[in-house]
Order: structure tokens, then C-alpha cells, then sequence
């Protein structure tokens, strides 16, 4: 039995349609990442699943129950939101409780508990500062430690890391995805980062304008995305999507091909002639983005490669690789 | 530091000037009160009104507390604005919680009312409140006064709070209903602080309104032991209205407790705005 069950979910607001027909369906203990474009509804429907947002119909099963109608306390998720939503008038030992003694529960069990949850994150000897006086991956600790107090069923993270540097926001990763291993709850993740989804993820869901695009495994949605706003949004630097058009490739069915630069070779009989725009050399890698016909394909290079801006190249690729889209992108 | 823009060494010395002079005008009225309400006798106070006292004594404070029933108009004035503040602020705060947090049918015209009530001038309603108060059995009484006091600062007070609320992220009070606070939790526990520089004002304003009504009191009030400092304040100098040295040391006894509520005030601005949970 599937731990969480969203069925026909529509959300609106005023009369901007928001979320338009969200089925999905979450396996107990799961961890599935959302990922789209900006304004693509990630957050709205994280909000709808935790019971911040009422929505317009739909049902949201949890072990049997639809609890789409109930307070969010009552769903028994917890979340963890970009901005941290620290208390600021509190200690980060009362920030952590807060929802213990919320519920009228006795001093000596919130303090214990706290004191057990502060030990797992590392936070004990923070325990009576106040947020202000956190650093930025502190104070995302502390915001996790109120969220693990309950032992919630799920957890909800709404883009959690974007407000951390680069390094910090590595090692948070680690400790999230050692934090899964540790509790045993579905994880949903909203995020930019393509690195986060594709590391934690078991199942990610691509939105796009409020539908849903896509629902596989990272390595799924990599080597066979469902379309190609799929295929160009997951892996990093994207993959190429060559009109057959424009470039005039011949006994070609689909209308795009799609091709990522780990794919495709500079070499002596390619099938595409340009010139090589820019180069980015990038140590264990390098790309260069190569002018086709108007078109700028990306081409991944070995460390080692010897070419040089402004020269006349041509670009191959094994047929197994191509990915062939129809004229509305679907994969043919 | 870094200027948006620099005045010249010309600019500056007039704006300076303009600043010190206005300052003068300021405070000079004060310290000529200061300086007579310590004098020993009225005779100083014509001879010299400027000069020093030429000997120190609080001995007018006495007179004017005792003598002229100070204490009494102090302690209904102290009741009058202490309830009014705490009226205004739980009021105006949990009603600017709701018409921002949860607006529902209806809550705009509810707003628009409050703002139609900071345009107009509530002595404009007098007769219909004076009608009011007289059906409810609370003319010349503390709770009348202050119940049409604390009305007349509601939309001010909502006003301030509502505007201050929608700047304030939502996203810590969605964290307290994930936590399971219910709404007068998250009222009491997570709203109430974040806005406490708002609400500083809002009290502050309120205090120095109610401390300095002097109308309102003279309409609904008729008891002499009820006054008010305002309305005692002229039966005190109907009483002195020669004793100038007496006269001063009333009026700074009337200004102190504004003053010390700027200080207050001030402190709680500060505070409110050096805390930081959500990430800035
Ligand atoms: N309170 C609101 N009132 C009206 N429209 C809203 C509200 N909140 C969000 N929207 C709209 O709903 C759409 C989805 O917003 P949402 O915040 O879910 O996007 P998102 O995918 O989380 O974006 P981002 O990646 O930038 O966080 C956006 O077009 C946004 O303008
Ligand atoms: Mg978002």
C-alpha cells in the first residue's frame, strides 16, 4: 500500500488555475524530489499536501485516509521551509520543543526529547542561543530539529538549501540524505538544484505550468525522459535539442532530436559542420559550445582536448544515444 | 559610513543652524519651566524668570501633589491611559491579525470602515456617542471614558498593525500551524512578538493620546474625583493662577510619565528591530 495517494488535485487562486489535475502517487518511505521551473507550483503543492493551502478539490490519501479537509497538525507531516521560519523571540531549545509544548506536553519529556534530537544534529551546545545569533546552516539544523521532534510521518522541505553557500550546502545534503537513512518517513523535497534531486531522490516529479511532466527515478528520467521539456530540464549542462529541420538532416521521422554533450564526439565524420563559440574548461571535464547552422550545441570534451576558439569542427554521435521527440516534444 | 548624497560645508552649517534653532524653540519653554518649578518663592520667578534658583527645593512638587489634589487627577489619568493602552493593543493587534491572516467575506468593508474612522474625527460622532454611553449607565464613570477612548484609537491602531503584518513573512506562522498551535496560540506566541515594534508604537501613541485627551473627559466626566490631570490642571490654576512656581511644577508632573513612555518605547523599537529569524 502506497503511504500517501494525491488524487485529481486541482488548486486555484482567485481565478488563476495553480495546480490543474495532480495525480501522484508516494510510496511509503520514499524520497521524492520536485523539481521545475520557477512559478511552476513546487511550493503550492508541498503547501497542499502539508494542509497550508485549502484546495479547490481533489483528495490527498494518507494510509487509507483522505485527509485533504484536515488541519495540518492532524495530517502529521512535518516542514521545513526556505526562509528556516525560526521563532526569533526564542531559544533554539524552545524553537525545537515548540511543538511539544504547543500540545501541553510535560517540561522534563520536552527537555529530554530535545536534548536527544539537539545530540543527533549537533546542536547541544546551541541550545540556549537565539536564531539571530545561528549561522545559516545552524539555523537550517535547528529548523530541521523541530520537524524530526514530532517523528512525523513525512517531511516536507521546501527548497531547504537554497539560502546556504555552495560548501555548506554539500554537506547539508549529506546530513539530509544521512538523516533519511535514520528515520524511517517519506521525504518530499521541492528544489532548484539539480545535484540535490538527482542525489536524494528515488522519485522525482518534473512540473511544469502546474501539471505534471514526468514521474520516474533520477536515472529514468535521464536516459528516457517522457518529452523533451523533460530531457532539456534534467542533467546538467542540458541536453541538446536539434530542430531536424533547421539543420536539414535527412531521413530523419521526428521533428527534434535530443542528444546530451557526453554523447557526442568532435571528430573527422560528423554529421554536423560549425565553429567552436566558446570553450569551457572546467578540470575533470570541458565543454564547448559549437555554432551550428544558428543552433548552439554543447559538446562534452576530455580534460585533454587541444581545440581552440574560432576553429571549424565537426560533431557525431551514436545512434543508440539520440533521443527522438515528435513535433508537440512527446517521445517517440 | 556611505551617503545617499553629501551636503557642502555651507549647506551643513545652515542646516544646522535651522536644526539647533528649532531645537531652541523646542526646549527653551521646557527649561524656563524646569528652572521656575525649582524656585522657593514667587518673587524669584518675576525678578528673574531666567535665572537659576537661587536656592534648589522641591517643595512646589509637594504643594502641587498634596495641595492641589494632584495625586487624586494623577491616579484616574494613570488608570484612564494604562487600560486604554492595553485595550487598544489587544484589541487593535488581534483585529489586524485577522483582517490580514484571515480575511474572510466581508473583511474589507470592516477594513475600509477603521479607515474611514482614522479620516474622520470622532467628535464629529459625539451626540450619537454621548446618547451611546448615556444607554449604557456610563456617563461619569472611568470605564465610559475609557471605553470611548480606546474606540476613538482603534482605527489609527488597526491601521498601523494591519500595514505592519503584511510585511511580516507569513511563513513563521505557517510553521506554527505545522506545529499545531492553534490560532490564539500563534497569535499570542509567534504574532505578538514578531510585530512588537509596531506594537510599541501603537501604545506609545495611545498613552500620549489618552494622557493628553483633554476633551472627551470634559464631555463624559462630571465628578470632580474622577478628573483627570487634563481637567484638574485647570481647576489648579483657577486655584494658583498666580503661582507660577506652583503652576510649573504641575505641568512637568503632567509631562513626565510621556516622556518616560518615549523611553520605553524607544528601547522596544530597537529591540524589536534588531531580531532576525526568518532569513533576511
Ligand atoms: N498567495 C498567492 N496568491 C496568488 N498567486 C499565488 C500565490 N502563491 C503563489 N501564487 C502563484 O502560483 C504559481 C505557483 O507558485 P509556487 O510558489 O508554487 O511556485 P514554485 O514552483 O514554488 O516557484 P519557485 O521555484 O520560484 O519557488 C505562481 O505562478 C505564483 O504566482
Ligand atoms: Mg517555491
Amino acid at each position: 500500500m502506497s503511504s500517501l495517494d494525491i488524487k485529481h488535485l486541482n488548486k486555484s487562486y482567485g481565478s488563476v488555475q495553480v495546480l490543474h489535475d495532480i495525480n501522484l502517487e508516494i510510496p511509503e518511505n520514499a524520497f521524492v524530489v520536485f523539481v521545475g521551473p520557477s512559478g511552476c507550483g513546487k511550493s503550492t503543492l508541498l503547501r497542499s499536501i502539508a494542509g497550508l493551502e485549502e484546495i479547490d478539490s481533489g483528495e490527498i490519501i494518507l494510509e487509507g485516509r483522505d485527509v485533504a479537509k484536515e488541519a495540518p497538525v492532524d495530517r502529521d507531516f512535518a516542514m521545513v521551509f526556505q526562509s528556516y521560519a525560526l521563532y526569533p523571540q526564542m531559544t533554539v531549545r524552545d524553537n525545537i520543543g515548540f511543538a511539544l509544548s504547543v500540545a501541553g506536553r510535560p517540561k522534563a519529556e520536552i527537555h529530554r526529547k530535545v536534548d536527544e534530537v539537539a545530540q543527533m544534529l549537533r546542536l547541544t551546545e546551541y541550545l540556549d542561543r537565539k536564531p539571530a545569533d545561528l549561522s545559516g546552516g545552524q539555523r537550517q539544523r535547528v529548523a530541521i530539529g523541530r520537524a524530526i521532534l514530532r517523528s512525523p510521518k513525512a517531511f516536507l522541505f521546501d527548497e531547504p538549501l537554497s539560502n546556504l553557500d555552495a560548501e555548506l550546502r554539500v554537506d547539508m545534503r549529506l546530513q539530509i540524505a544521512e538523516l533519511r537513512r535514520q528515520m524511517s518517513a517519506t521525504f518530499i523535497y521541492v528544489t532548484h538544484d539539480q545535484v540535490e534531486a538527482m542525489t536524494l531522490a528515488d522519485q522525482i516529479v518534473v512540473l511544469r505550468a502546474g501539471r505534471i511532466e514526468q514521474v520516474g527515478s533520477p536515472m529514468e528520467l535521464y536516459h528516457h525522459p517522457a518529452n523533451s521539456f523533460v530531457a532539456s530540464f534534467i542533467g546538467s549542462p542540458k541536453m541538446n535539442l536539434l530542430s531536424v529541420a533547421d539543420l536539414g538532416l535527412a531521413g530523419e521521422s521526428a521533428a527534434t532530436l535530443g542528444v546530451r554533450p557526453e554523447h557526442l564526439s568532435i571528430g573527422a565524420d560528423g554529421a554536423l559542420e560549425g565553429t567552436i563559440a566558446a570553450i569551457e574548461n572546467l578540470g575533470p571535464v570541458s565543454y564547448a559550445y559549437v555554432d551550428v547552422r544558428g543552433a548552439r550545441v554543447t559538446v562534452q570534451l576530455p580534460p585533454a582536448h587541444g581545440f581552440a576558439l574560432e576553429e571549424a569542427v565537426k560533431i557525431g554521435w551514436a545512434d543508440d544515444a539520440l533521443h527522438r521527440f515528435d513535433a508537440e516534444g512527446r517521445r517517440i | 559610513m556611505h551617503k545617499i548624497f553629501s551636503l557642502s560645508r555651507k549647506e551643513q552649517l545652515a542646516v544646522q543652524f535651522i536644526l539647533i534653532a528649532w531645537a531652541c524653540v523646542v526646549l527653551i519653554p521646557l527649561g524656563v519651566a524646569v528652572i521656575n518649578s525649582f524656585k522657593p518663592n514667587l518673587g524669584e520667578v518675576y525678578r528673574a524668570p531666567l535665572a537659576l534658583p537661587s536656592e534648589w527645593t522641591w517643595s512646589n512638587y509637594a504643594e502641587a501633589w498634596v495641595g492641589a489634589n494632584f495625586g487624586g487627577y494623577f491616579l484616574n489619568s494613570a488608570i484612564v491611559s494604562l487600560s486604554v493602552v492595553v485595550i487598544v493593543c489587544f484589541c487593535a493587534s488581534t483585529t489586524a491579525f485577522v483582517l490580514v491572516r484571515m480575511p474572510f467575506r466581508g473583511s474589507a468593508l470592516l477594513f475600509a470602515c477603521f479607515m474611514i474612522g482614522v479620516i474622520i474625527p470622532i467628535r464629529l460622532a459625539l451626540a450619537p456617542l454621548f446618547t451611546i454611553v448615556k444607554g449604557l449607565g456610563l456617563l461619569d464613570t472611568l470605564t465610559g471614558l475609557i471605553l470611548v477612548q480606546s474606540a476613538s484609537m482603534m482605527p489609527v491602531a488597526v491601521f498601523i498593525l494591519t500595514a505592519f503584518l503584511k510585511s511580516v513573512p507569513s511563513e513563521l506562522e505557517d510553521a506554527a500551524r505545522m506545529d499545531g498551535a492553534l490560532p490564539f496560540q500563534i497569535y499570542w506566541r509567534v504574532v505578538l512578538p514578531l510585530i512588537r515594534p509596531a506594537l510599541a508604537t501603537v501604545a506609545l501613541l495611545s498613552f500620549v493620546q489618552a494622557w493628553n485627551e483633554y476633551f472627551l473627559p470634559l464631555i463624559f466626566l462630571q465628578s470632580s474625583e474622577l478628573y483627570p490631570l487634563t481637567l484638574g490642571i485647570a481647576e489648579f490654576r483657577a486655584q494658583f493662577s498666580v503661582q507660577w512656581h506652583l503652576m510649573f511644577a504641575g505641568i512637568l508632573i503632567m509631562l513626565a510619565p510621556t516622556v518616560i513612555a518615549f523611553l520605553l518605547a524607544s528601547r522596544q523599537f530597537i529591540e524589536g528591530l534588531t531580531q532576525g529569524g526568518v532569513k533576511e
